[in-house]
């Protein structure tokens, strides 16, 4: 964005001052290493963008893994006062409550190596995966629907395909409260129930990993990590029932704008006043589309769980197959948050983007109560991800941490640079294999195609947000 | 084809060319059909197509999401696409087809109103439009 003001506060902190249309200042997360990216695509001016939306408290906030998204950057980070706030579904996303699920193992690297493949094999068979992916077996009635649409998690238990001690271990325990079916239309059920259970494609992936190093001994501790442990990691979202709630939405709202005399500098920023119905009805909705993904990714865990037990031919609870946390990345939610030393109440946005509750946090359950909230941060398939934990730092950032490495290069750039490679043979030099349900995701997918995760966390934790507990390295993922 | 791919981040942005409004919105279908792969050569099935947006921009939107509906809903893949009437930021055309649910070679969740340019260069409409793949 040429003429931006951009002003370095810290190591890890760059300050956008109010300029054009902003309503309050941009903080962007950034080193020295992440902010030479930033000035790469127009990811800053949507940072901008969304300073200029009514009743914004404290900043616009991008983490380190802020890139180019449409309205809100991703990354973003944005608190609305309920008074004279707004919530716009273009700043949550197309792919409501797109997240991330660690699940744990008690296996040891040596258990795995010789099985990895075969492993992933079976999940790849069960799990359907990639563009449009839909499931052939799995139907589901209209009370069915309605009771995943209000209790999320909590039907999978009851259903026997979550343990009940699971439920503990989600965002918000696995159920986005206010969701009501009849604000979810037709179309949306019809273009996301038949891809319940399912991956989908782009950045979706079931991931193999290994922890190669315990940071904080006593949080790995608690979180059940240990070194040389096998962990699975899950990302997905609420496939097409989401894409539809938001585009029916952004739809609806973009007509309502002249009523409630909002001005916006991109319609993709689309929004409601939260004093007005209009805005609960879009939250209702988007709770329903985030219990929908609840389920998706437990459904999901349910398959990898079967197909564990069907190569080691035992229990997937003899192998401590349980859920270590489950984070949601695309969300609005009614959250308390701190503003000038005052508790409120606001609508949080969170648009690529986690929750990271710190230590003491009464929100969390007793067991991460004295450790802080598990933050699972992906990295690319050839390169380290990590576990993080918040701390108190994070009442700045509205209780939220990065979460993921973050694009550096599009999609179409990365098929081009990776033409006459073979991605998945660059990865198995590295004691990685890749399953993808297509060959172009691969290239799309390559790790040059994003940031090192490792400068994403450093930012992340010197700024004080959250600190990290392990880091893995990749043994072989499965992409959409 | 009538359209370039512009360089974008995260998503897929697409410029569309054309010398004649009408001919845009069809051009702006094929170039969702020529991304996701969603063809047929079998044109035996016709969807009808009639969206009334709040500005012309907003129609293009409106009329590109039906298409990435039916695409990714009802399985329908495109032999032929045309465009009737235009005016008065109202579209009616049709889609030609079949419904074949056969594997895309990429999802687009939605066409985005973000960056949404519509303009007229010479006798060239030109039109910008960012998708969320």
């Amino acid at each position: 964005m040429k003429g931006l003001k951009v002003e370095r506060i810290d190591p890890y902190r760059l300050m956008i001052p109010r300029q054009a249309c902003m309503r309050t200042h941009g903080m962007v997360y950034a080193d020295a290493t992440i902010e030479k990216w930033l000035y790469t695509d127009e990811a800053l001016s949507q940072v901008v963008n969304v300073a200029c939306l009514p009743g914004i408290l404290g900043p616009s906030i991008a983490m380190p893994d802020i890139h180019m998204g449409y309205g809100f950057p991703i990354g973003g980070v944005a608190a609305f006062s309920k008074k004279d706030g707004v919530v716009s579904p273009g700043g949550v996303g197309y792919d409501i409550n797109c997240g991330i699920r660690c699940v744990l193992t008690n296996m040891h690297l040596d258990d795995i190596v010789p099985l990895k493949e075969q492993i992933l094999q079976r999940i790849f068979t069960k799990v359907p995966s990639g563009v449009g992916s839909k499931h052939k077996v799995l139907k589901c009635t209209d009370k069915e629907f309605k009771d995943i649409i209000t209790q999320g998690a909590r039907w999978l238990v009851k259903k026997g395909l979550c343990p009940d001690v699971d439920l503990e271990c989600h965002e918000d325990f696995g159920v986005l409260p206010g969701a009501d079916p009849s604000n979810i239309s037709e179309r949306a059920k019809l273009r996301g129930l038949p891809e319940l259970g399912t991956l989908g494609s782009g950045n979706h992936f079931i991931e193999m990993d290994v922890v190669d190093s315990i940071v904080d001994k006593d949080v790995a501790k608690a979180f059940s990590l240990f070194e040389n442990q096998v962990l699975i990691l899950i990302h997905t979202g609420s496939r097409g029932l989401g894409h539809q709630v938001c585009d029916d939405y952004i739809h609806a709202m973009l007509r309502t704008l002249p009523a409630y005399g909002i001005d916006l500098p991109d319609r993709q920023l689309a929004c409601a006043p939260l004093a007005y119905d209009d805005a609960h009805t879009y939250l209702s909705a988007m709770a329903g589309a985030a219990n929908f993904a609840f389920v998706n990714r437990g459904m999901v865990t349910h398959l990898v769980r079967s197909a564990f037990e069907e190569v080691f031919g035992r229990s997937w609870e003899s192998m401590g197959m349980y859920l270590l946390y489950d984070c949601c990345h695309n969300i609005a939610k009614i959250e308390e948050i701190l503003i000038h030393g005052k508790h409120v109440e606001a609508c949080i946005h969170r648009k690529g983007a986690t929750r990271a509750l710190p230590p003491g946090d009464d929100r969390l359950p007793p067991r991460f109560r004295h450790t802080g909230q598990p933050v699972i941060v992906p990295g690319d398939m050839g390169r380290s991800s990590y576990i993080l934990t918040g701390e108190e730092g994070s009442q700045e950032t509205f209780y939220s941490a990065c979460h993921g490495a973050g694009r550096l290069m599009s999609r179409h750039k990365a098929r081009k640079q990776a033409k006459g490679r073979s991605i998945s043979d660059e990865l198995h030099r590295k004691g990685i294999y890749a399953v993808a349900a297509r060959g172009s995701t691969l290239a799309e997918e390559m790790p040059d195609a994003y940031k090192d995760i490792s400068d994403v966390v450093n930012t992340i934790s010197g700024a004080g947000i959250a600190r990290v507990v392990a880091r893995m390295r990749p043994l072989g993922m499965i992409k959409g | 084809m009538s359209y370039e791919v512009i360089e974008h981040t995260a998503d897929l942005a697409i410029r569309v060319m054309a010398d004649d409004m009408k001919i845009l919105f069809e051009e702006g279908a094929r170039a969702v059909v020529d991304i996701t792969g969603a063809r047929s050569d079998v044109g035996k099935e016709t969807v009808n197509i009639s969206v009334h947006g709040i500005d012309i921009d907003d129609t293009l939107i409106r009329w590109l999401q039906e298409i990435i509906y039916r695409i990714n809903t009802d399985g329908f893949r495109l032999s032929d696409v045309k465009v009737y009437t235009l005016e008065d930021a109202r579209v009616s055309g049709v889609i030609a087809g079949e419904y074949l649910f056969s594997r895309l070679d990429t999802e687009i969740k939605a066409a985005t109103y973000h960056g949404l340019n519509i303009t007229k260069v010479g006798g060239l409409y030109i039109a910008t439009i960012t998708f969320d793949t």
